[in-house]
């Protein structure tokens, strides 16, 4: 047998060996729920009626307070955007939730991933630190602990008492729809979006009740009333996120009266 | 054994190099560790710029280690078996980018201990997940590529003669892990210019060109490297030997891939001056007339391209050593510049995601943090790259197969040598 | 000496080991469930966030406040003030279960599955008018002011456990706002846009002056509260004006103005530099630049360049040489 017989014969084995193991790593090795977009009987939406919104930013510091947030760190954000009338219309920014979420798409961990209701959950423990999920999001939702967080959270006890714990350095996080309220609550029976143990801690503080929760999949739910009686609009529609929080534009004569 | 040592303490060019590169190697380990203990708030990173300065040179070592896959691949797939010598080089250009990525990239992730994650834990949706697997395996392939080219320290052929007949014997798994290393690295280089060009929340990156320019850029600047260092190695030691031919060769090729690759450049950018495309528009402006207008004109098109173009076609300027070190040097510098451009300026450029508001633009400048520690990784590179061509002969073109030495030729009348 | 240094070496894994795993145990053991859970001191175990707050506020010290202390002792101990001083009065056999408003008082006993059940509370005036229902306190005010039509509750503006209202984190400083009137430009901040140019403002007069006639805690009476209508009546007016109805004389209590309130008192962030524009090209590029056609030009012109300057020092010592000469 002349050595370049040898050479292809050999390299045909390698080649299937190769295959071979590749394939074994691929099988053994477990992923976590589904790539792709949530198809579950709940599907978790919020709204923000912006006629209502005044900017007092109390959804921030419950959040803060209740998710055990760097005071550094906003989860939701409100920000001004315009003005109608002769009053400033305000945006409250939580995490989208998308339906089709960049960030679940690039994360080499998966520790982005989609629970069946909609929510997009942080692995706070798989996440390696990387930031691609803060590349890839068209909302800036998501913050990133350049340092521990040690000592008190000035918005306890005032605004609420953590509720999950607090994330490392090295690892982005975002809001989570209190996915533990959500869960707890529906644990004992209550309804998420009516019932206040069981609603997000943005929802439940807000003083003007701006803010709904509910599920979409559920006609009487508060969240597919409002979208079903009134205009809605969401963020960035263009790019196809899919996002779950709707906002109903702020109409001059539903807006907040004037003292 | 540590008695019989004997410490040569003579002032020479080779101690003083070493010197530098240590004291840089020592300052960017004291700063790594301070960024370890403290966090990265130690850098000028922000959760508008997320990737910076180290990124950018995670990115660079990947490019500029191209030369590797594109090398071996004409040596043993195309049969050009007689740039052999050139692609050693190359193998060991590679190996040492691919370390000092892997370097940068434990330093950049906020949770290093964790690196391994991505080789467990799956996300087929994600380019940088097949980035990582990818670099991971092609670094075990290169480990296998470089093995004969280690198996050449004389110290290993005395103590453990076995291990160096078998890490020589390696050699004979070339061109199989030849055709590993071109299928994996064309995937990882092309998928990390995907990795930007999926992002759909940034116009400036979502454009289907960028795994062409990435790929590109990265054999432009791969062989232009290897060209570069093998150059310069043998100007700098006699313990270099080198064959100008072969070089002059190869430079030939990188100018007419510099006429593919600047078309591509020059439309990929300037072709989005047809219309206004928000965010798009805006990059392009940061590139063309803002904080990168130097770095886009002047290092990445001018120096980067057209010179290096123009210098190795024509061929007086090619033949001459100067220029042809000069044009190799400044098309691998352009490489990095196109690098940082992309990396940056798409996160400079903020998108609003509220309902008419306008586009804003943030700034970065690396903090003496990055740019310390990024200095001890490049310091690093160098330095294994002299140490193999002070002990492991890694630019010698006289190291040549024997079975690449002579040439079959298939007659049917007989031959005269004349 | 070598055999000495080897178990050194050995007591000390040793000990570092045994402290270890002490560490470990013991830590694991703080986060012991409490067992009987229905008083304040039971509660603490886990909330220790609220301890500070609550026990030196007013609901803590409602029953220890040396005040109420004081009045009670002297109107002969009555069971109607331990209704709500205490928390679970029994009228019947006059015990009760704890000292001042405890948590149980609003969030009655907590639930056996605890803290896997939250802690039920009612959200609404209701809780509150529990006590807060006085004709003293002024109920009837708050529910006909707007915030209650709206939909708002006590807990809006005040916190329920240090019993005070509660601070909104200013922009532009570290610690949340001390004037009360931070809280009400809180949510109406188009108001805060105007005030500040206003006269009134110039004197130091600020949101509560007018709308809840505000008083200091000490001089006011007890069981009474500022009026919650947050209507501005001619009361309020009189404070400083009333002098001035039939004569031309100043208001009185004027002050300076305090600081001017912002108008947006929400928390910012330290945001990263965002600007409309972006930065210039760098005159370090330019300079670049310039040196490197310099270099070029320099390059290009060197032989004439030293021509001349050849032509030039030829020159220099001919003339040099015809003088010497001379």
């Amino acid at each position: 047998m002349s050595k370049q017989t040898i050479k292809r014969r050999e390299f045909i084995k390698l080649t299937a060996v190769g295959l071979a193991v590749a394939a074994g790593t691929r099988a053994v090795t477990q992923t976590k729920a589904s790539g792709d977009a949530p198809h579950g009987k709940r599907q978790w939406a919020m709204v923000i009626d912006q006629s209502k919104c005044t900017g007092c930013n109390y959804c921030t510091l419950a959040c803060q307070a209740h998710n055990d947030v760097n005071p550094d760190i906003q989860w939701n954000k409100v920000l001004e955007n315009g003005v109608v009338g002769d009053q400033q219309v305000y945006v409250p920014r939580p995490c989208m939730h998308c339906a089709k979420a960049p960030c679940v798409e690039v994360c080499p961990v998966k520790a982005s991933y989609y629970r069946e209701d909609g929510i997009v959950m942080m692995d706070y423990d798989r996440c390696i630190g990387c930031r691609y999920c803060q590349i890839a999001c068209p909302y800036e939702a998501r913050s990133f602990n350049w340092e521990t967080f040690t000592g008190d959270n000035p918005a306890v006890p005032e605004w609420g008492t953590p509720e999950v714990d607090r994330r490392p350095r090295g690892v982005p996080e975002k809001c989570s729809f209190c996915y533990q309220r959500i869960d707890r609550g529906l644990s004992l029976g209550l309804t998420p979006g009516v019932d206040a143990d069981a609603t997000p801690a943005c929802v439940v503080v807000c003083p003007t009740g701006a803010r709904l929760f509910g599920d979409l999949n559920d006609p009487e739910s508060s969240a597919s009333t409002a979208l079903r009686e009134n205009a809605s609009y969401r963020l960035r529609e263009n790019l196809g996120t899919g996002p779950r929080v709707y906002y109903l534009p702020a109409v001059p004569e539903a807006l907040r009266v004037e003292v | 054994m540590f008695k019989n040592l004997r410490i040569k303490t003579s002032i020479t060019p080779w101690t003083i190099w070493l010197g530098l590169m240590g004291l840089i190697l020592l300052t960017g380990l004291v700063s790594g560790i301070l960024v370890f203990w403290k966090g990265l708030v130690m850098t000028n990173l922000s959760d508008l710029v997320p990737w910076g300065l180290w990124i950018t040179i995670d990115l660079s070592s990947i490019a500029l280690g191209a030369g590797a896959f594109s090398l071996c691949a004409g040596v043993y797939l195309f049969g050009l078996k007689r740039y052999q010598p050139i692609a050693r080089t190359a193998t060991c250009i590679g190996l040492i980018g691919y370390t000092m990525a892997t370097l940068a990239l434990i330093l950049d992730i906020g949770k290093p201990e964790r690196f391994w994650h991505s080789v467990v834990y799956w996300n087929t949706h994600s380019l940088l997940w097949e980035v990582t697997m990818c670099v991971i395996l092609y670094l075990t392939v290169l480990v296998f590529e470089t093995m004969p080219i280690i198996a050449n320290l004389e110290w290993l052929r005395k103590r453990l003669p076995k291990i160096a007949a078998l890490m020589e014997g390696v050699h004979h798994y070339a061109p199989f892990l030849a055709i590993l290393g071109l299928g994996l690295s064309s995937l990882h280089q092309s998928s990390l210019g995907a990795t930007y060009g999926v992002i759909k929340a940034r116009p400036f990156w979502f454009k289907p060109e960028m795994s062409v320019l990435f790929m590109f850029s990265a054999i432009v600047g791969g062989i232009s490297l290897t060209l570069f260092a093998t150059m310069l190695s043998s100007r700098l030691t006699k313990r270099a030997k080198i064959n100008d031919v072969l070089i002059e060769r190869v430079a030939h090729f990188v100018g007419y891939l510099l006429i593919g690759y600047f078309y591509f450049r020059a439309w990929d950018a300037l072709a989005t001056t047809y219309t206004y495309d928000p965010g798009r528009s805006e990059g392009l402006r940061l590139l063309t007339k803002g904080p990168f207008a130097f770095n886009f004109w002047i290092v990445e098109m001018l120096l980067g391209m057209i010179m290096p173009m123009i210098l190795l076609l024509y061929k007086p300027t090619r033949m001459n050593p100067f220029w042809r070190m000069l044009s190799l040097m400044l098309v691998a510098l352009g490489v990095v510049a196109f690098r940082w451009d992309t990396n940056i300026a798409g996160q400079l450029v903020l998108m609003p995601y509220l309902p008419g508001a306008a586009i804003a633009y943030t700034s970065y400048r690396p903090s003496l943090i990055e740019i310390l520690t990024g200095a001890a990784i490049i310091s690093y590179g160098l330095t294994a790259f002299s140490l193999g061509v002070k002990y492991l002969r890694v630019v010698d073109h006289t190291l040549v197969e024997t079975a690449h030495e002579t040439v079959h030729v298939n007659s049917t009348e007989p031959v005269t040598i004349s | 000496m070598k055999v000495k240094l080897e178990r050194l070496l050995i007591a000390v894994i040793f000990a570092l080991l045994a402290a270890g795993v002490t560490l470990m145990v013991v830590s694991a053991q703080e986060g012991a469930n409490a067992t009987a859970l229905g008083f304040t001191q039971d509660c603490a175990v886990c909330h220790t966030e609220f301890t500070t707050t609550w026990q030196s506020g007013a609901h803590g010290t409602a029953g220890s406040d040396p005040i109420f202390v004081n009045e009670w002792t002297k109107q002969g101990k009555p069971g109607a003030c331990l209704v709500c001083h205490t928390t679970g009065y029994d009228p019947a056999t006059a015990t009760y279960k704890a000292e001042g408003v405890t948590c149980e008082a609003c969030h009655g006993p907590a639930p056996t599955d605890h803290p896997k059940s939250p802690m039920p509370v009612n959200r609404t005036t209701d809780l509150c008018g529990q006590c807060h229902s006085d004709t003293r306190f002024g109920w009837q005010d708050w529910k006909v002011s707007t915030h209650y039509q709206r939909g708002m509750d006590c807990a809006t503006c005040h916190d329920p456990h240090s019993a005070s209202l509660k601070k909104v984190p200013v922009s532009g400083t570290e610690n949340a706002a001390d004037d009360v009137s931070q809280l009400c430009i809180n949510c109406h901040q188009e108001n805060s846009m105007d005030f500040p140019y206003t006269s009134h403002h110039q004197k130091g007069v600020s949101c509560v002056d007018c709308h809840v006639n505000h008083l200091e805690d000490g001089d006011r009476t007890a069981h009474t509260v500022p009026d919650h209508s947050f209507n501005a009546n001619l009361e309020s007016c009189n404070t400083c004006h009333s002098l001035q109805m039939h004569s031309p004389t100043e208001a009185t209590g004027a002050t300076e103005a305090s600081a001017p309130i912002p108008a947006n008192a929400t928390a910012e962030l330290k945001l990263a530099s965002i600007t409309p524009e972006p930065d210039a090209v760098s005159p370090v590029g330019f300079s670049v630049l310039a040196g490197m056609i310099g270099l070029a030009g320099g390059m290009v012109l060197a032989p004439w360049l030293e021509r001349w300057h050849r032509h030039l020092s030829k020159h220099d010592t001919e003339e040099s040489n015809e003088q010497t000469n001379h």
